[in-house]
């Protein structure tokens, strides 16, 4: 996935229209973006969605409330016999949050006869105990699948504005990126919150992927093309990974050169996975690139 | 005692729901009710008999939801009167 569209959980028309703007996964949100006497309608308004597939069940994710709060294990009592089948949990923080829902997620899968094992976990890391830890929780149960960063917790218990200095948010982004890649997990990135500023989401969606990041959350549906450009392979790319998957494949698997570069296995398992994201988000080397 | 769930917003509704012990009345107010009033009541009918609900006074105000969100927006005006103690 290379766009996580963030959609409110309380909003019937958001909710609806949220499958139409072209993101590859969307995020319902029960935490931050619902008031707290919103919680309970919140929670089964998205159920139902869920449950007469309203929504892109297959793409779709449901944050839930935090760990610190009483209301996470409501919400997976309510989503999962309903159908959500990934869950994202915010500020996490310590393994044992973790594997506390991966015990309660259990008991519900079993309960509902649902395969044990079907329900995923997203963790997000966006305080610095959390990025500290993200080790240790990656860690902690079989379910997780991804680590996504959230800069504007980080920031704040950092005292530093987030704009368009980058290189504060380095340090948890790498920490994060190659946690996940220690694990096999996929990373995502943290939103971009300056809505009008699309030089500025370009530049912080290059830098994730630079350290190591596979997509990023999205606030609004006008951030999704920007975004997904970014974390599609480019025309130049794919041109080299193809020529270097052409002339290595020549070879006898060994180290060998090619447009005078050496290539040798893990150059050319990335030109490999270069060649297989082209394919799956329709990129075409250009006549430039040929 | 009464409570609500849901808003006038487009695409969603209001449910208004009271546990008084008369026979289960609705009643329901909509832009599109010549179109779809007999359809609203049906699929609000459908969602207190599944929750045992026979008693109690409805008000539903329709923006133009879909019935997943009739459906919804009941169970929450529902559940939050049976978590304030009312028998519902």
């Amino acid at each position: 996935m290379r766009s996580y569209l963030y959609c409110p959980g309380n909003n019937p028309k958001m909710i609806i229209n949220a499958g139409l703007y072209g993101a590859d996964g969307l995020v319902f949100d029960l935490e931050d973006a619902v008031a707290p006497e919103k919680k309970q309608e919140a929670r089964i308004l998205l159920s139902q969605a869920f449950s007469e597939q309203i929504v892109p069940v297959e793409k779709s994710v449901v944050r839930i409330n935090g760990p610190e709060s009483d209301l996470w294990e409501k919400d997976l009592k309510e989503l999962i016999p309903a159908g959500v089948r990934v869950i994202r949990i915010p500020k996490v923080e310590h393994p044992n949050q973790v594997q506390e829902i991966s015990g309660v997620i259990e008991r519900i899968e079993s309960e509902n006869a649902v395969t044990s094992g079907a329900v995923v976990l997203q963790c997000i890391l966006e305080t610095p105990l959390g990025v500290e830890n993200v080790f240790l929780i990656g860690d902690s149960s079989s379910r997780i699948c991804s680590f996504s960063f959230g800069a504007e917790d980080y920031c704040n218990a950092l005292g530093i504005q987030r704009g368009q200095d980058l290189l504060p948010l380095d340090y948890p982004r790498s920490r994060i990126a190659s946690a996940a890649a220690a694990f096999g997990y996929s990373a995502y990135d943290t939103v971009w919150g300056f809505l009008d500023d699309e030089t500025g989401l370009k530049a912080d969606s290059v830098r994730a992927k630079s350290l190591g990041f596979v997509g990023k959350s999205l606030i609004h549906p006008d951030q999704i093309d920007i975004v997904n450009k970014v974390f599609s392979p480019t025309s130049e790319e794919l041109a080299d990974a193809r020529s270097i998957f052409e002339k290595a494949g020549l070879t006898d698997g060994g180290a060998t050169a090619v447009n005078g570069r050496m290539v040798d296995r893990p150059v050319l398992q990335r030109a490999e996975k270069t060649i297989r994201l082209a394919e799956e988000y329709g990129v075409q080397v250009s006549k430039d690139d040929k | 005692m009464e409570k609500s769930a849901g808003n006038l917003t487009k695409q969603d509704v209001l449910v208004r729901v009271s546990d008084d012990t008369s026979p289960l009345h609705i009643e329901i107010k909509s832009s599109v009710s010549e179109l779809y009033g007999r359809a609203h009541k049906v699929v609000a009918e459908g969602e207190f008999k599944r929750l045992n609900v026979s008693n109690g006074s409805v008000w539903i105000e329709d923006n133009q939801a879909l019935d997943f969100v009739i459906r919804a927006r009941i169970r929450a005006a529902v559940y939050e009167l049976r978590d304030s103690g009312a028998e519902i």
